[in-house]
């Protein structure tokens, strides 16, 4: 063996160009595919950081008639679930929260946080790495406020002084005793820095004002995931029989916790992406065989001389394949340098991306990482180098050592990998064209706002300071009175939701409909906005009126709605002076009367929004008047004179100059929020199109060598052709007409695949691009150009074959 | 009446150090319906020469009139069009088509001549029947021994009824039974009224021609003008 690979050494250091080119075609797909199982491993495959992560569950509702698959659970049910369920050693829970520290030395500041239930800790098996953890009593209403901070937040802002502990910080205005600091890189549930304890009241639980939480637990001995499933899924039904009601959903959702987090189009595209390298390897694979075919086709001689001496088939097979592992292993060194190459730039894009990665997300390398890199290179240089092998194995020595001539049909074998890479390619090309098709729609897509200098900023205001609604619609009256006179500022609102961070979707009914336990009710927008809103997003009215000074706290209560909702519930009639209720099941549900409508506009993320109302009912915006509402959770929206960046200091400014205590957040402008709604289908069609050019460029250069080789193999065949009469258009309709197959066949076997795989795309992208037979057509057409450019060289050298010296006696 | 004449016709190749001459003022003169053999040892022209005449080679200086027709005055593809419509080639290693059947090889050149499927159809039975293939006509050229190899190319030559035809070592890479039969049909062609220039290593099957040249360096040393103009 180590003969053989130092001859193979031998003979590839002897062909440089060969060993490069095929070297380089190799590393791109290697490349790729350890760069994407990275990301695969550091997502779905790494175990989470905790003992025995294998045991630990998450649960939550799930509800069949919204469609919606992830519901928290409100702290009763929880509770309920808690003291009854028997699968899990506990039933601990969470519920993140946007929490706002004073009291620190410097400005406030906003930070995620999470209410945990005082086992939470104890059940995910860490514990604090000073202090203490929570105990019961902290749980009991009236006991004091407590917290524990994480250890970054610890070092940032309290420069790592352990006596922090027992000092009080004010969270939401509460003041409350720092009590523990949890280890270094701990953040659970995603990105949290402090942990408050979630009360266990069941009056206080009771409250509309109660969290929702979300279930997690360690399975006792014995227990496994799918008898945990039916043991909630029997508290859920007995439960809903018990309250004879419906509940916020309609079964139990049990996963593994690492499967929670991960979002299931984060898997998705992670799979979609990984199988699109795999096919671009695949084609560099197909690359290589071929171009080895070539190499050992020439040195058939050499081939029938050694075999002549006594070298076995299984002599010949090592030789080629010792070719194929040296020229992988090279691939693989050069692709895992570019995948260090590639992890930095991508560190950069994903560290401003929206997307909210779990903190136990590692991309660190780790032993499947190299096992797979390992497994890859032999796997790589197996399928490029057996084939090739195979056949030098078979070498007729007699008629090579006679003759002269080469090994078998080689030529029909490398045109069926060139059909093969042509089918690949034309799959990449076609996801390629999906994804980028939906980052232009969406693109284009009209949002019915203007988000040009809009300027945007999130305020939560604490319930401690601001339980009453007249304190909040204070503080909202004044902020906005103060924004108005902001330099610079031409208009200025505030709304509970902004459009496109899509908040707060809410079941509706009109007056008179009947509202029971089993109706299917429609679905709207639903956000409390200022009279300004419209003006700062250029929302126009239809119909009606916009709000004024009338709608106060104590008059009737009003909503304006969108057109698209007016039409849905009031088809044919106007909607003014109509009645709705929002939420209509429950009971403080008020009935709300329609004083205008308005142009539609997008509230919601389009994905999302998109595969919501393929499972709903209707869609349209609800807006109701802050004045009368009076959110705690708010965000304001400015239309600046100039630029709209330069007006977050001022906002800050001006919420400070009312509250020293109130931390700004989300300070963003408008068209960085379509930014981040567009992120995932851009970063999609980015990458696709990466993958996609690598393998139009693999594809091109393999249809450029196999055509490149069938001319010098034919260049006899072409001279007698010459010699025979046949002119330039027959030589080149002869050329042609073989590509031409070889592309055809490719196009007939791969659009049907590509169709198949394009619908795993379908949950990534807007609806519609799968099926849109544009993508197709333009992605023939590239192919086509493709092949035309590939076989452009190789077409010259055949016409300018002289029969003279292609005939000349060999 | 002749059919080609070549007056001072040479060729040659620049070199660093001057010229490598290939053939040197070759002055020549064919009779329709001709049978002439081109001899003389390896490198002395006989290739070059067969090149020049077939119409595959035009980098030469000097004149050559075929049926006429002043070669040296023609475009490319009014040369192409002459060789079409005047040469047929036989090449020593037969050079048939390795993916075409036996039929398909004789029905290539006329295709090139666009001549309509029908007739194509009905030349390609003619000759198959008269050089005795039939059976063949579907076998690849693989298949088949390499005298029967040379038959198939020799009708193909045919096969577009040319008025010259050019043999390259036609017997070179065959047994001597085989190469009987391939100059017994090449008799049998020239007394059917083909004009054939062969160029051979075989002193008996050059003297079976009416007129032998011989080359030697690139000149022509004996034969170059025939006394007799027997035709």
């Amino acid at each position: 063996m180590l003969v053989n690979l130092h001859m193979a050494a031998r003979a590839l250091l002897r062909t440089p160009v060969f060993t490069l080119v095929t070297v380089l075609m190799l590393g791109m797909g290697i490349g790729l595919s350890i760069f994407m199982f990275g990301a695969i491993n550091a997502y779905s495959l790494k175990p989470l950081p905790f003992a025995h992560p294998e045991q630990l569950l998450h649960v939550q509702y799930t509800d069949s008639e919204s469609g919606q698959r992830r519901l928290s659970l409100p702290m009763l049910d929880w509770l309920e679930f808690r003291d009854r369920q028997s699968s899990l050693q506990s039933l601990a829970a969470y519920a993140t929260a946007t929490m706002n520290l004073g009291g620190l030395e410097g400005p406030p500041e906003r930070v995620s946080g999470a209410r945990v239930s005082t086992d939470a800790f104890a059940t995910l098996g860490v514990q604090p790495q000073l202090g203490r953890d929570f105990l019961a009593d902290d749980a009991r209403a009236g006991a004091m406020p407590v917290a524990l901070i994480g250890d970054q937040l610890w070092k940032l802002r309290f420069n790592a002084d352990p006596g922090v502990l027992g000092r009080d910080i004010r969270i939401n205005g509460t003041p409350t005793r720092v009590v523990g600091i949890m280890p270094e890189r701990f953040a659970f549930p995603i990105e949290e820095s402090v942990w408050t304890p979630l009360g266990l009241d069941r009056i206080a639980a009771a409250d509309e004002s109660a969290p929702l939480v979300n279930g997690f637990g360690r399975l006792r001995d014995g227990q496994s995931l799918p008898q945990a499933r039916a043991g909630f899924a029997t508290l859920v039904s007995n439960l809903a029989e018990q309250r004879k009601e419906k509940l916020r959903g309609d079964a139990a959702s049990v996963v593994a916790l690492g499967d929670y987090f991960v979002l299931p189009q984060i898997r998705q595209a992670n799979v979609a992406m990984f199988v699109a390298v795999l096919l671009v390897l695949l084609i560099a694979c197909a690359n290589v065989a071929s171009l080895v075919m070539a190499r050992f086709a020439a040195r058939a001689r050499e081939l029938a001389v050694r075999s002549a001496l006594g070298a076995g088939r299984s002599r010949l097979i090592q030789q080629v394949l010792c070719e194929t592992l040296l020229l992988a292993l090279a691939a693989t060194l050069l692709g895992w340098l570019a995948t260090l190459g590639a992890a930095h730039v991508m560190e950069g894009v994903m560290a401003d991306t929206p997307a909210q990665t779990p903190y136990w997300v590692d991309f660190s390398g780790d032993a499947r990482d190299w096992l797979f890199t390992a497994g890859i290179a032999l796997v790589t240089a197996l399928v490029a180098g057996l084939v090739p092998a195979l056949r030098a194995g078979r070498v007729d020595v007699q008629a090579v050592l006679r003759q002269g001539g080469g090994i078998g049909e080689r030529g029909r074998l490398a045109r069926l990998l060139v059909g093969a890479e042509v089918a690949l390619s034309l799959i990449l090309l076609v996801g390629a064209g999906i994804a980028i098709r939906s980052a232009v729609s969406a693109q284009a897509k009209p949002l019915g706002i203007d988000t040009d200098q809009v300027m945007t900023a999130r305020i939560g205001l604490p319930a401690a300071q601001y339980a009453e609604p007249a304190a909040r619609e204070r503080f909202a009256a004044s902020l906005s009175e103060r924004l108005a006179h902001l330099p610079g500022v031409r208009q200025a609102a505030i709304a509970s939701s902004l459009p496109l961070m899509g908040y707060e979707r809410q079941d509706y009914a009109r007056e008179g409909d009947v509202v029971d336990r089993d109706s299917s009710l429609p679905q709207a927008w639903a956000s409390s906005v200022s009279a300004g809103f419209f003006d700062v997003f250029g929302i126009r009215l239809r119909e009606g009126r916009l709000f004024d000074e009338r709608d106060r706290a104590d008059s009737v209560p009003v909503a304006v709605i969108s057109a698209r909702l007016a039409e849905t519930a009031w088809p044919g009639q106007s909607a003014i002076g109509k009645h709705l209720r929002l939420s209509p099941r429950e009971d403080s549900a008020e009935s709300l009367e329609v004083v205008g409508v308005v142009a539609d506009s997008v509230q919601a993320n389009y994905f999302e929004e998109s595969a919501r109302l393929a499972a709903h009912r209707g869609d349209g915006n609800v807006f109701r008047p802050a004045s009368q509402t009076a959110p705690a959770f708010f965000s304001v929206a400015v239309r600046a004179d100039g630029k709209a960046a330069a007006l977050g200091q001022s906002i800050r400014e001006a919420v400070l100059a009312i509250d020293a205590d109130q931390p700004v957040y989300w300070l963003r402008s408008m068209n960085e929020w379509r930014e981040r709604m567009l992120w995932s289908s851009d970063l999609l069609a980015s990458m696709f199109s990466v993958f996609a050019g690598f393998a139009l460029l693999l594809a091109v250069a393999g249809i450029y060598a196999v055509l490149a080789f069938d001319v010098a193999r034919r260049t006899r065949e072409i001279g007698v052709r010459r010699a025979m009469g046949a002119d330039s258009r027959a030589i080149l309709g002869m050329i042609l007409a073989r590509a031409g197959r070889q592309v055809i066949g490719g196009l007939l076997v791969g659009l049907p695949l590509a169709w198949l795989c394009s619908r795993a795309l379908a949950g990534l992208t807007l609806k519609g691009a799968g099926s849109d037979p544009w993508v197709y057509i333009g992605v023939v057409g590239v192919l086509l150009l493709a092949v035309l450019v590939a076989g452009l060289l190789p077409t010259r050298r055949a016409l300018r074959v002289d029969p003279m010296v292609a005939l000349r006696d060999e | 009446m002749s059919l080609l004449q070549l007056c001072n016709l040479e060729k040659s190749y620049p070199l660093a150090t001057g010229r490598s001459w290939v053939l040197r003022n070759i002055n020549m003169e064919i009779a329709e319906g001709a049978f002439v053999s081109v001899m003389g040892p390896s490198g002395a022209g006989k290739s070059s020469l067969l090149n020049v005449l077939g119409l595959m080679d035009h980098d030469w200086q000097g004149s050559y009139r075929l049926d006429g027709i002043a070669v040296e005055t023609l475009n490319p593809k009014q040369r192409q069009q002459l060789q079409r419509e005047k040469i047929g080639f036989i090449f020593q290693h037969y050079h048939l088509i390795d993916e075409l059947s036996v039929r398909e090889n004789l029905d290539l050149p006329l295709q090139y001549r666009d001549v309509p499927a029908r007739e194509r159809a009905a030349r390609v039975a003619d000759l198959l029947d008269r050089f005795q293939i039939v059976g063949k006509k579907d076998l690849y050229p693989a298949q088949l021994s390499g005298g029967q190899q040379q038959l198939v190319a020799v009708a193909r030559a045919v096969i577009t009824r040319p008025r010259l035809l050019l043999a390259d070592e036609p017997t070179g890479a065959l047994h001597s039974s085989q190469a009987r039969m391939i100059m017994d049909l090449l008799h049998q062609l020239h007394a059917e009224g083909t004009s054939i220039i062969q160029v051979t290593h075989n002193e008996a099957f050059a003297n079976e021609a009416q007129r032998v040249i011989r080359l030697q360096d690139g000149w022509v040393e004996t034969g170059g003008v025939s006394s007799g103009q027997t035709g």
